[in-house]
């Protein structure tokens, strides 16, 4: 287990990932999706939060760090549950990702300010 | 909000974006979703091929390669102003990291690909130096190439690129490496006097290279460094990966398989190959694969000098143009020969286990 540990395969319990603003922002908008959010859907979440116009190349590239660091998993969708008949890219929170996120709430207000309910 | 502008946008997305399936997958249809007007429209997709190329760069960077591209365009630009030089080598190496992130693939393509991706990496490459030149020639003149500098370094660096690129381009691994050469149904004692005669006429193209490029300049250093060298290298190379051991296993009782024991020495004459992670002469191998690239890189060096430093065309050009090939036909062929010899020992060593078990 410690070398696991060591190894950077178990991450502790207490072990809270540092997180960059824009970064919270994106994973607050994972966090609201309940795991139905796209990148159109981000794009539009994210720039409500922020109040300015977010760029999907900006969103993108927090996501596949966010996805790195294994704060949230993205998944594609049967084509055939999909109304348009094509598949999906939808993003989901993770356990490691929740913990961020609460962290987040206590020290950003305006991360406090749009997630009531977590931790 | 479909219409021609953001359609058009769309289709250029589509042609520069990385190749990777995933990756693309992924930006365009998020692109797609992106219900806005054709300004805002084009700004969300310059973020994504941005993106798409953010990505891919780290994954995509090759350091020998990355090194071997740079001697090759230091060398071919070897005669320009040193500022003008470095600015060419800025724009090929910017290029060549762009159709490195741009063809970057995980899944294995069939072969002929590789073989065109690398010409179109080069063909690139020449392009960008040539608008690199003419930006140079309208914004800062001192940083142009003199003509004849610019045309004779861009016909000797395209086609060593394109070599270099198709020997060191990453590729993923074959779906099955250690795939018997016996499933051919060749024996494995045919497939070894193959290899063998495959060999010498590897070494055959080498010296050829290095014959048709000796100077007649007196004590001249490169001519020094050609007799013995190529031969002594490859040697030392191939003894580097042969299990020695074997052939001094003089012992025979009776339940010993004289076949078995041909087989295995047969196979102490081949260069086997050797890991990294197992090998104890490993660093070795790498050593003298080095000095014998070095030693055909230096006999190219030698042909080309003086087409480079601007000998009348009639002089120069055939020589140089031979050993160019000769180069990217030693240098192409080289993979062949390794992958060859490694079968060949593959083969003769489970035809060795199959008569020690019969």
């Amino acid at each position: 287990m410690q070398l696991l540990e060591k190894q950077g395969r178990i991450i502790p319990d207490d072990h809270i990932e540092p997180v960059g603003d824009f970064d919270q922002m994106v994973l607050a908008a994972i966090y609201i999706g309940h795991g139905l959010a796209d990148s159109a859907r981000l794009v539009n979440q994210v720039s409500e939060m922020a109040g300015r116009q977010v760029y999907l190349g900006a969103v993108l590239r927090s996501l596949s760090g966010l996805e790195r660091k294994h704060l949230i998993e993205s998944w594609e969708s049967d084509a055939a549950t999909e109304a348009g008949g094509e598949s999906n890219f939808y993003y989901n929170i993770s356990i490691i990702g929740e913990r961020a996120l609460a962290y987040a709430k206590e020290t950003s207000r305006v991360i406090a300010g749009l997630l009531g309910d977590l931790a | 909000m479909k219409n021609f502008a953001t359609e058009t946008v769309r289709a250029i997305v589509e042609t520069i974006h990385p190749r990777d399936p995933q990756l693309r997958a992924k930006s365009l249809k998020a692109l797609e979703q992106q219900d806005t007007g054709p300004l805002q429209f084009a700004a969300h997709a310059a973020g994504a091929v941005a993106w798409g190329y953010s990505e891919k760069f780290a994954e995509s960077f090759n350091r020998y390669a990355s090194f071997a591209q740079a001697v090759v365009v230091v060398v071919s630009f070897a005669f320009a102003p040193p500022q003008a030089g470095l600015y060419v080598l800025g724009a090929m190496l910017i290029a060549l990291s762009f159709r490195d992130a741009f063809t970057h693939h995980d899944q294995a393509l069939p072969e002929t690909r590789y073989y065109l991706d690398s010409a179109g990496d080069a063909a690139a490459a020449g392009l960008f130096v040539i608008a690199s030149q003419g930006l140079a020639v309208v914004a800062l003149p001192s940083m142009a190439l003199p003509a004849q500098v610019m045309y004779r370094g861009l016909l000797v660096s395209m086609p060593l690129i394109a070599t270099l690129r198709m020997v060191l381009r990453p590729r993923p691994a074959p779906v099955d490496p250690d795939r018997s050469p016996q499933q051919s149904g060749i024996p494995a004692r045919k497939i070894y006097r193959k290899t063998r005669w495959l060999n010498f006429l590897w070494l055959l193209t080498v010296y050829g290279v290095v014959v048709q490029n000796v100077t007649d300049k007196h004590g001249y250093f490169p001519d020094f460094l050609r007799g013995a060298l190529p031969i002594a290298s490859l040697f030392a190379w191939k003894a580097s990966q042969v299990d020695d051991l074997c052939r001094r296993d003089n012992l025979v009782t009776l339940f010993t398989s004289i076949k078995a024991k041909t087989l295995r020495r047969m196979r102490g004459n081949l260069a086997a190959g050797v890991k990294q992670t197992t090998h104890v002469n490993y660093s070795t191998f790498r050593f003298f694969q080095l000095v014998l690239s070095g030693v055909v890189g230096l006999s190219l060096y030698t042909a080309v000098e003086p087409f480079l430093l601007g000998e009348p065309l009639i002089q120069s050009t055939w020589r140089a143009a031979g050993a160019v090939l000769a180069f990217m036909a030693a240098l192409l062929t080289w993979k062949h020969v390794k992958a060859a010899n490694r079968a060949a020992a593959r083969a003769l060593l489970e035809e060795a286990k199959k008569a020690e078990a019969a």
